[in-house]
């Protein structure tokens, strides 16, 4: 009986201390400030790989961390000219390598693969902010994380160190210029018969525009004598054409031209299919 | 141990990027090229159609090479005269084409024109080559020729072959009753004329190694006869003197000699002579028909036909008649070889059910059939080696005509006579 009445109070208590969480909860739940929802993000579909980044800019968006968590990122250094440099004849001014403020920095291009930016990485980032880092990259993250560590921008510094154009670089830019000259490699005509058996090795110099500065220069040719006499001018042709009309090379502007060199001279090899 | 095997990794991955040049490799597409001939500007002075004239014949030649597609130079705009030199690039790479042939016509203070003739890389946005011609005004076709023929040269790595003649047996009149004439012609079937009176038999008809004479078959007392013409003056001697039965002539790449066959008492054997005369020597003895006999280019080997072994094969001996040996051993008959001009390769005719057109390697082997009418016969070389000439009879109808076909494959083309063509042969390249 004694224990009976006992088991009658724990529910009747149980069930008080319930109603009293609920209405508790429900009290402060009212209260919160809730985050809209964040806007869907727009993607756009291309179809080619590019250097130059077509991520949409990050902007600061509601519901983002604060800002005193990120850490700011340097200005712009305002002492670098605003205006392109002259250009030179025949070469188209880039504006990527000037120091004008990028925000909108330029337009998407439509040829370009999204990437998510150097600089914008955290989408989270109230605004992204120019430096050297953010506009050597026109590179994806994957292009960066094949170079030197130093290239990397370092949590805290005010300027990134200067680009260096190592073997691994070298490499990465020549496969780039390969395969943006590889769609018009693909117009070309065939020869004739044996053309296949003769190989150009090329030296390209490159304005910053990304055009050629001056007519390719064949620097050696290999395969059997009278089949060099007679298709080395044709293929020398075909260079002349690919290069002319493939470009402008989207290539990273600050490593045009560093203290090891830079894709300004690129020597590649050509050959015809058979 | 894993940083050093790290650095080890690193290091080889940096000489190995050294020495790793980027390669572009070039497409093959085989598919006419695309070229505007517009119609070329006028100096004051000379006419305006003859510029259009001669971008006509020169897109034609151009399409008769079958690599090319010439654009004009009706439907196109034409240029100024600093155009020729300088022409909008952007312009005409709008318009799809990858080349262009510029030029003009500026008549002379001594009554000739010069024709100038510039190609452009249109994608490349520079010229490629440039030549002109000074002519009589009523040789603007040869002219036009040439220009063609530095565009063929300059954009497929090939010797020219356009400014050529051909030369042939013009047949008239019904099957029973046809009248024979050697016809000579431009290559592209203009400025035909007759070098012989009509008769009912005359054959395969021959050129110079220069291009100033002929030889041919023809009759005399109702017996074959081998001839041989001076073009210019028309003059012509018999190659034998006296009643020899000769036949299937042909000049020495020199021109001194002129190799041919002696039929005699029931045996046909083949035979050289001094071009300008003298006492023939025999090279073949062989029992059978020994014919068609034609020199390497380098003077040094003559391949001819012979049924010596039963059916007509192809044998190879040395000028002077040593070392005979067959070199075609691919079932059905062989006849008509000519060696081309490379000296890589000889052309001949394959009776195999129909007759067909083919070409092996010089030593034998690696045969290839270029055509496939009904009856194909009678090779010729363009003197570029990347033709054959031939005559065509459709299956019935007993009338022949003229094709060429690459060496490399593809249709025959039909070469434009006014009448029935047959044992064509194609001329050295004109000087």
């Amino acid at each position: 009986m004694t224990s009976a009445r006992a088991e009658w109070t724990g529910v009747g208590a149980a069930l008080i201390f319930h109603v009293a969480l609920i209405a508790a909860l429900s009290l402060s739940l009212a209260k919160l400030d809730r985050d809209p929802e964040p806007p869907s993000m727009q993607v756009d579909l291309v179809d080619e790989v590019d250097f130059e980044s077509a991520a949409p800019q990050a902007v600061a968006e509601q519901g983002s961390p604060p800002p005193q968590e990120v850490e700011p990122l340097p200005e712009p250094d305002q002492s670098l000219p605003t205006t392109p440099p002259p250009p030179t004849p025949h070469e188209v001014p880039q504006p990527t390598i000037t120091k004008t403020p990028p925000l909108p920095r330029q337009p998407p291009r439509p040829v370009a693969k999204p990437q998510p930016r150097v600089a914008a990485k955290a989408p989270q980032r109230p605004a992204v902010k120019p430096d050297k880092a953010a506009r050597r990259a026109g590179l994806g993250d994957d292009f960066l994380s094949t170079l030197d560590d130093d290239l990397s921008p370092r949590a805290g510094a005010s300027k990134p160190a200067a680009p260096t154009f190592n073997a691994t670089a070298r490499a990465s830019i020549g496969s780039a210029i390969a395969t943006q000259a590889q769609r018009c490699a693909n117009r070309e005509p065939f020869i004739g018969e044996g053309a296949d058996q003769v190989r150009l090795t090329i030296n390209l110099q490159f304005a910053r525009s990304g055009r050629l500065s001056r007519p390719p220069r064949v620097t050696a040719m290999s395969g059997d004598a009278g089949l060099r006499a007679k298709y080395g001018e044709l293929l020398e042709d075909q260079v002349s054409r690919i290069f002319t009309d493939c470009a402008p090379f989207r290539l990273p502007p600050d490593l045009y031209d560093t203290d090891n060199g830079g894709w300004r001279d690129t020597t590649i090899n050509y050959r015809v299919k058979k | 141990m894993l940083i050093g095997l790290a650095f080890g990794l690193s290091t080889a991955a940096y000489s190995q990027d050294e020495n790793d040049i980027p390669e572009v490799v070039g497409g093959s597409v085989r598919t006419a090229q695309a070229i505007a001939v517009p119609a070329m500007p006028a100096a004051p002075g000379a006419s305006d159609a003859l510029g259009r004239q001669i971008a006509d014949v020169v897109a034609s030649d151009l399409r008769s090479t079958g690599a090319f597609t010439p654009i004009g130079p009706n439907g196109i705009p034409g240029y100024s005269f600093p155009e020729a030199t300088s022409p909008n690039y952007g312009q005409w790479r709008n318009s799809g084409v990858s080349a262009l042939v510029a030029g003009y016509v500026e008549p002379r203070g001594d009554g000739r024109i010069t024709v100038a003739c510039y190609l452009h890389d249109v994608t490349a946005g520079r010229q490629l080559t440039s030549q002109g011609f000074v002519v009589a005004p009523a040789d603007w076709r040869r002219a036009a020729h040439k220009c063609a023929d530095a565009i063929y040269a300059r954009l497929t790595g090939e010797q020219p072959f356009l400014d050529t003649r051909i030369v042939y047996v013009a047949e008239t009149g019904p099957k029973t009753n046809r009248m024979k004439r050697i016809a000579l012609m431009d290559s592209d079937g203009s400025n035909l004329r007759y070098l012989t009176p009509a008769k009912t038999a005359v054959t395969m008809p021959r050129f110079s190694p220069r291009g100033d004479r002929l030889v041919y078959t023809g009759t005399l007392a109702r017996k074959p006869r081998v001839f041989v013409v001076d073009i210019a003056s028309g003059r012509e001697r018999l190659l034998v003197p006296g009643g020899a039965i000769t036949f299937a002539p042909r000049f020495s790449p020199n021109g001194r000699d002129i190799v041919f066959s002696w039929a005699n008492n029931g045996n046909t054997d083949i035979y050289v002579v001094g071009a300008d005369g003298g006492s023939p020597r025999r090279l073949t003895s062989a029992p059978g028909v020994d014919t068609s006999p034609s020199f390497s280019p380098d003077g040094r080997q003559i391949v001819f036909e012979s049924d010596r072994g039963g059916t007509q094969q192809l044998y190879v001996m040395g000028s002077d008649g040593s070392g005979q040996r067959r070199i075609s051993f691919g079932g059905g008959r062989y006849a008509s070889p000519v060696w081309s001009p490379k000296g890589d390769q000889i052309a001949f005719t394959r009776i195999a059910g129909s007759f067909n057109i083919g070409v092996m390697n010089a030593s034998g082997g690696g045969m290839r059939i270029l055509s496939n009418g009904w009856q194909d016969e009678g090779p010729s070389w363009a003197p570029n080696g990347q033709f054959v000439l031939f005559h065509r009879t459709a299956q019935g109808s007993g009338n022949a005509t003229l094709y060429a076909v690459p060496i490399t494959g593809g249709q025959p083309r039909r070469i434009p006579t006014p009448q029935g063509g047959s044992d064509p042969s194609w001329s050295p390249l004109n000087n």
